[in-house]
Formats: C-alpha cells, structure tokens, sequence
C-alpha cells in the first residue's frame, strides 16, 4: 500500500538535494531549507539515503574494454597503426 | 586510461605528473594530431575509446550501435581537432561529440527518446514501502566487491529502462554530464530532466531492492 506521506510529495526538491549531496547545486535557500527538513524526517532521510546509494551502487559498476575485433576496426577505419596486441588479428 | 594504452605507452604514465603537466602534454598531443601525427592520434584512441565505447554501450544497449558511436565519434574529432579551443580537456570534449553520436542513434532508430509520459509505467506511483527499501539497502552490495551477478543484473536494469530514463540516469550519474547540459543535449527543459532522472533512480533502487532481497532469501 502507498505510503501516504507529505514528504513524498516534495520529490523535485528532494531531487535537488540529492544534487546537492553529489556536489551540484549547492547553496541556496531552498536547498537550505529542504535540508532541514529532511535532517527531521524519517521517511525523506530514508528516500535520500537509498537513492544515493543507489546511485554509488550503479557508479561502481566497472566499465568494460573495447572488443579487441572492434579495436581493430576502429584503427583500420581511422587509418592508424594497429598497437602490438591488435597487429596479431591483421596477421 | 585502459590497460592496452598503458601498454601501448609502455612506462612513463608511472610518473607522477601534475595537473599543469598534463594539460600541457595534452596540448602538445593535439597539436601533433592536428598536423596528422599518426602516434598521437593512436595515443587518442587509445586513451579515450574505453570512456566512447562504454558511454555508446551505456546509451544504446548495443554492441554494435556502441561499435558505430566509437567509429563516428571518432571520426568526428580529428576532423574538427583544428577547431579544439581547448576550454575543456580533450577527454570532456570527445565525450560530448559521443554523447551526440549515441543520442543521434537513439533518434535515427527511433528509440522514441520523447516517449509520453502517460505511455510510460509510472512505477515511481506504484506502492513502495521506503521503510523496507531502506532496511534492504543497509545490507550494501559493495561492501564486498561488486560480483559478476550483480554487475550483470545492474546493466540489465540500465538497459531496461526507457530511452529517456536511461539517457538521463547515464547522463548524469554516470557520466556526471549537468542538468543544463543534458537538456541542451537532448532538447527537453530541465525540470523534464530533473523529472525523467528522478524516475530512472526510482526505478534502478526498485532493482537493486530485488536483487538484495533474492540474494539474501
């Protein structure tokens, strides 16, 4: 069941301070004020709290190395010299 | 930068250089690409195709999309290198031309960037208990390492949302790209932004929730 919460209806700015949180934004009075506000209230500090880790969960996922077939075709393609590991697939 | 640059590169990265140090070695990079210097172009690739690739794989759920994002990206930047102002490093400047490129894709195969509000699930509305997201989360994956499993459920959960959702949550809480910047990138207001990432993060935490709590069963 939804939870019936005035808190929640203030999401945009709960955004905002989400922003805030990761560097942005930082500053204004409103800020200020919804900060406060989430600082008092159980439901906000928990909705802040998870999307942020949220966020740093996803951020950690590693990124992954171009495709050596796709490497080859990128150098190919712009005219470059292969690099070493590359040289063995043009053999 | 990737292990093959580092290689291609052999050693030298291991001194410790400072920021100033950098912006003039890249400086000088550029200016040997721009009169055609075939190394320094490599060392371009090299030190950026990791960084184009996965924001092309990010946007566009595509191995092969992602493939013509590296290729176009590219392209597109030892064409334009002699306009290079240098008011942003190299590495910021190639990201946004791929940012284009992918969003260009989007477009062209009509992943219906601007979808309807009102056609997409507003599972933002459904009914969640933030009590319990809160209690699931406390158990953090990472405190351990980031497994395979979850890696593998957390880029399903990326590529699953909408074209706009997704576009957004890479935007900015992957590639750390401003509100500001993403509306102009995309032609949306900000505050259409402000709305779509917030849906993105709702639906992601959804996500995350489910896996802890299937794992920890």
């Amino acid at each position: 069941m939804k939870k019936e919460s005035p808190c929640l209806q203030s999401i945009e700015q709960l955004c905002d301070v989400l922003e805030m949180h990761l560097g942005h934004e930082a500053g204004s009075e409103a800020c200020r004020q919804v900060m406060e506000h989430v600082r008092d209230c159980p439901t906000c500090c928990a909705e802040v709290d998870t999307l942020g880790k949220t966020i740093k969960i996803f951020r950690e996922i590693p990124t992954q190395n171009v495709p050596k077939d796709i490497q080859w075709k990128l150098m190919t393609t712009l005219n470059l010299e292969l690099p070493p590991e590359l040289q063995e697939k043009q053999k | 930068m990737t292990e093959d640059s580092k290689k291609y590169r052999g050693s030298s990265d291991a001194i410790d250089t400072s920021a100033s140090d950098e912006t003039a070695k890249e400086l000088e990079l550029i200016r040997l690409a721009v009169q055609g210097n075939s190394a320094a172009k490599t060392e371009i690739v090299l030190k950026h195709q990791q960084n184009v690739y996965n924001l092309g794989l990010r946007l566009t759920g595509n191995e092969d999309e992602a493939s013509c994002v590296l290729q176009d990206t590219f392209l597109k930047v030892f064409e334009k290198l002699d306009g290079f102002q240098a008011k942003s490093r190299l590495g910021t400047w190639i990201h946004r031309i791929a940012a284009n490129e992918a969003l260009m894709r989007m477009r062209s195969r009509k992943n219906k960037y601007f979808v309807p509000i009102e056609e997409e699930k507003k599972d933002e509305e459904s009914s969640y208990d933030i009590g319990f997201i809160a209690t699931s989360l406390e158990l953090d994956p990472l405190e351990s390492t980031l497994n395979e499993e979850l890696k593998v459920h957390l880029e399903e959960a990326i590529q699953q949302l909408p074209a706009n959702l997704r576009t957004a949550f890479v935007l900015k809480d992957l590639e750390g790209l401003s509100m500001a910047e993403i509306a102009e990138e995309v032609g949306k207001t900000v505050s259409a932004i402000k709305a779509d990432l917030h849906r993105a993060r709702v639906r992601l935490r959804e996500r995350l929730v489910e896996f802890v709590n299937t794992g920890s069963e």
